[in-house]
């Protein structure tokens, strides 16, 4: 493929993406592979420091780290790419509709868009996980809500900018449908700037998950993602810090890596357009 | 010869909006009662400078924008009066050739993908001869088979024009408009997609509206001339007749402001003063009389209709007979 | 009218493109005479304006680099000279215009202190005094009401006007070289012709030269003394504008004259130059413009040919100059 091809021309980048692949990988089937369960609990080995045996050490219930943040990045990677993946649908249409019909639409959409805009991600998120109530499914639909307008933002902007140019015009003339146009002609010649949002929102989504579940209003237990595991760890902050340290390299090492691979793919698809996020 | 296209008394004024409610504060001019007609397989050249409305002229013809009045008979069929469903049929019939070679084809699609889209869209084809068309197409206009599965930016900007050329001909269309066709072009280059139109012309029986500033390309291509002016139509006559034996202070200066490629030749040079005015104010009278050296009370009061001066030969100015003839 | 005012020797420059040194410009020599137009032209890709810009040393380093060559200005090499000598040169010897005036002018400044700040740069003068003498340039470049349009912006004056104001700060110092790359090339023809009609008058005015930089033959052939007509990087032919266009000895430039369409004679069918302008780093072996010639041959393929002093200044960068007529042309 021509944009994998390019990304292995950009280090950092196709590094980010091997990292990534790692990643998924281990949270798919790692807990398989190497046969540790993030659920057996085992009251004689409890706060075991990392070492043989438990390679990450055991928290205070004495399960393995290691199984529990692999665990973590599994229901983390989850929730944020399904949210983002809800975020890119929504926003996507909502702000290509916006900015293709314009007029009336558009100015009451971009109210819209703008007054979601105005609440910081996080607070967005605490509010529709306090409404919604907490659990899975409720975070991925708050964490997708407060993305919904970065991406219509994008998508409207990239819009008004297709629509003018000639190719629409001459894609009217050839006497295509707008249903026809929007999918054929603005649409594909939008999705470079959108994959490289994606890639920037999965990122920010799983900060935004991993400090709700901090907080307390994310995922609930037995469920774990990697804001989970945190807090749990903080409270052993003092004397076993290696119950906070791995998930919070866990979720570095992921939004990092989605980060590189977000600026290598603006790199090389040659997307011109500063993304904000 | 028998008339493809009339245009009737087209206008289209684009409001001007400012501020934060958007008021209307005025309106541009951009086609001011404008009249012509193009006949079966010949080019109509519209020429004028930048903000005369030749460009605006060509998307009301292909209905890219509604006209305010006026109408547009396309085979005695008034386009303006179609409804959304009704117009689909005429589309494939009017196709557009635009300057930007780079602008005007979608970059996510390749080359075979943009030729059958027309084709399919208007059922002109059975599936299984959509294919050989295409490669007919592209042979038509000297690019390759192997072109077909190519991506529009491998290509250079001559043989982008070709691709649009081609594109415009997958609807085996009547009238293409070819709105500054080769400006953006390279020389050679530029000979090369004109002869092409014309050769397509020639074995097709296309009638083109080809609107250009280039007075040499124009000269070069058409069969008739319509001159331009602020939203007017200020003359329309015969190619030779209009380059040679033109009656309208405008197209005689404008002619005189081009350059020569003969340094052996020497000219009279008219030269304008001043610049096109702003087309939301446009002047009073004959639109043209502050920069026109015969203007006089007259030519500021009171506007001149498109008259005629000889056979095929009309022009829109009280005095004529002071640039006609000499 | 004999002397030389600017002497190009040899010139090459490259840039560097995927890690690649690509000559742009190769053994580019002329000279520009003093008071007199020299035209530079070609098609895009011909290294026109890379020229121009060697001269003015405007190529930036990286990715361009001027690998070989002198360039004489009154005598001294522009290309041995320092930054800061050449700053000196910059706008006050040499100076340029630019096809779209209004990327070229500060947008947050007016046109008067743009100009008045050129005067300031190179000449010892109060600030009144430069303002006035801006407003007096104005005038002269045919600005209307010129006290009202220095204190304009340059969004506020329309496209022939604000190349009006760029000729006005290019002069403002009376430079004895003006570079004018494309002045005309975006405006109208009626607004095109008063501004060549200017850069002519202020010309004679000023003493000075001109290097025009086109791809229109026509300008060509109304303004300028001596024609250099580039292609890929070379000059391929350079004569008087009579000889060029009377009698023309290299197959491109003849070829480039019989496919422009003209104003005064109505011809059945333009010329077909076939293909199109080589990129720069997949020039052809021999003759660059061998693949697209009617009459190139084994020797054309194989060996690049030299230039070929035909008398009077008549250079032709062709195997066959002078016995074209032979081959049938």
């Amino acid at each position: 493929m021509d944009i994998f091809k390019k990304l292995k021309k950009r280090k950092t980048a196709f590094i980010s993406l091997i990292i990534l692949g790692i990643l998924v990988f281990l949270a798919l089937v790692g807990n398989t592979i190497l046969g540790i369960d993030p659920f057996e609990t085992n009251s004689k080995i409890r706060l075991l420091a990392p070492g043989m045996g438990h390679i990450l050490g055991t928290d205070n219930l004495g399960r393995d780290v290691l199984a529990r943040v692999i665990y973590g990045i599994r229901i983390s990677l989850a929730i944020s790419l399904v949210s983002v993946a809800f975020a890119l649908i929504v926003g996507t249409a909502i702000g290509t509709i916006s900015g293709y019909v314009g007029g009336k639409v558009d100015s009451v959409l971009v109210l819209i868009i703008e007054a979601v805009c105005a609440f910081p991600t996080v607070l967005l998120g605490l509010l529709l996980a306090t409404v919604l109530g907490s659990g899975m499914t409720n975070i991925m639909l708050a964490i997708g809500i407060s993305n919904v307008p970065y991406f219509a933002r994008l998508a409207r902007s990239m819009a008004i900018s297709i629509r003018g140019r000639e190719y629409i015009e001459s894609a009217v003339t050839t006497g295509l449908n707008h249903f026809e146009i929007i999918t054929r002609y603005v649409l594909p010649n939008m999705s470079s700037v959108i994959i490289v949002q994606t890639s920037l929102s999965a990122a920010s989504a799983l900060i935004t998950e991993s400090t709700l579940s901090f907080m307390g209003v994310g995922v609930q237990p037995p469920a774990a993602s990697l804001g989970v595991l945190l807090r749990d760890g903080y409270d052993y902050i003092s004397k076993a810090s290696w119950l906070s340290i791995f998930p919070g390299i866990a979720i570095l090492l992921t939004v990092i890596a989605l980060n590189f691979l977000g600026d290598g793919l603006r790199d090389a698809l040659d997307v011109k357009i500063r993304v904000d996020n | 010869m028998e008339k493809l296209l009339e245009v009737r008394h087209l206008k289209k004024y684009f409001p001007v909006k400012k501020g934060f409610i958007k008021r209307t504060v005025g309106s541009v001019k951009a086609t001011d009662d404008v009249t012509f007609d193009i006949y079966k397989g010949e080019t109509f050249g519209l020429v004028g400078e930048s903000g005369c409305g030749k460009t605006t002229v060509g998307k009301l013809i292909l209905q890219l924008h509604k006209a305010d009045s006026g109408e547009i008979l396309f085979e005695g069929t008034d386009l303006t009066k179609l409804s959304k469903s009704e117009l689909q049929k005429y589309r494939k019939d009017i196709q557009i050739i635009f300057q930007d070679p780079y602008g005007s084809l979608n970059a996510k699609m390749k080359v075979g993908t943009i030729l059958a889209e027309g084709i399919k869209k208007h059922k002109l084809l059975p599936p299984d001869q959509i294919q050989p068309r295409v490669l007919e197409l592209l042979k038509l206009v000297g690019l390759h088979d192997s072109d077909v599965n190519k991506y529009p930016h491998e290509f250079s900007g001559g043989q982008r024009q070709r691709i649009v050329v081609a594109r415009a001909l997958s609807f085996n269309p009547k009238l293409i408009v070819c709105d500054e066709p080769v400006s953006a072009l390279d020389v050679s280059v530029q000979a090369q997609v004109l002869n092409l139109l014309e050769d397509l012309q020639k074995e097709l029986g296309i009638s083109y509206l080809f609107i250009a500033h280039g007075m040499a390309v124009v000269r070069h291509i058409s069969h008739r001339v319509g001159v331009m002016y602020l939203g007017k139509m200020v003359e329309i006559a015969e190619t030779d007749e209009l380059f040679e034996h033109c009656g309208h202070p405008y197209t005689q200066a404008l002619l005189s402001s081009v350059p020569v490629a003969n340094p052996f030749h020497k000219k009279n040079q008219i030269m304008l003063e001043g610049e096109v005015p702003n087309p939301i104010n446009p002047p009073t009278g004959c639109r043209f009389h502050p920069r026109c050296r015969f203007a006089c009370d007259k030519c500021k009061q009171e506007e001149p209709q498109l008259r005629k001066i000889a056979q095929g030969h009309v022009v829109a100015c009280h005095y004529p007979e002071k640039v006609y003839g000499n | 009218m004999s002397e030389q005012l600017v002497e190009v020797k040899d010139l090459k420059v490259t840039y560097y493109q995927n890690g690649v040194e690509t000559p742009v410009v190769r053994n580019v020599s002329f000279e520009i005479k003093k008071n007199e137009t020299l035209g530079l032209v070609g098609e895009s890709g011909s290294g026109k304006s890379v020229t121009s810009k060697a001269i003015m040393r405007l190529i930036a380093e990286p990715p361009g680099k001027i690998a070989n060559g002198e360039i004489l200005f009154e005598g001294k090499n522009l290309l041995k000279m320092k930054e800061k000598q050449m700053q000196k040169v910059r706008g006050k010897d040499i100076a340029m215009i630019f096809q779209e005036p209004m990327t070229s002018l500060n947008p947050l400044y007016t046109c008067g202190s743009q100009i008045a700040e050129a005067i300031l740069l190179h000449n010892k003068c109060s600030k009144q005094e430069a303002w006035e003498r801006a407003v007096e340039i104005l005038k002269m470049v045919g600005v209307p009401s010129p006290e009202k349009r220095a204190q304009s912006y340059p969004h506020e004056l329309s496209g022939g006007m604000r190349q009006r104001v760029m000729i006005a700060i290019a002069l403002s110092c009376n430079p004895r070289l003006l570079i004018a790359d494309e002045p005309t090339t975006a405006l109208d023809p009626t607004i095109q012709a008063q501004i060549l009609k200017l850069i002519h008058d202020m010309q004679k005015e000023k003493d000075m030269s001109v290097l025009l930089i086109t791809h229109d033959m026509g300008i060509v052939a109304e303004n300028c003394d001596r024609v250099a007509v580039m292609y890929a990087g070379q000059i391929l032919e350079i004569a008087d504008v009579k000889t060029i266009f009377g009698n023309p000895a290299h197959p491109y430039t003849i070829g480039l004259l019989k496919a422009i369409p003209k104003l005064d004679e109505k011809v059945d069918r333009l010329y077909n130059i076939r293909g199109m302008v080589p990129r720069f780093n997949e020039l052809p072996n021999g003759c660059t413009f061998g693949p697209r010639c009617d009459f190139c041959d084994k020797k054309c393929e194989e060996e690049a040919p030299q230039l070929v002093n035909m008398g009077d200044g008549h250079l032709v960068r062709c195997h066959y100059a002078g016995y074209l007529p032979e081959r049938g042309i």
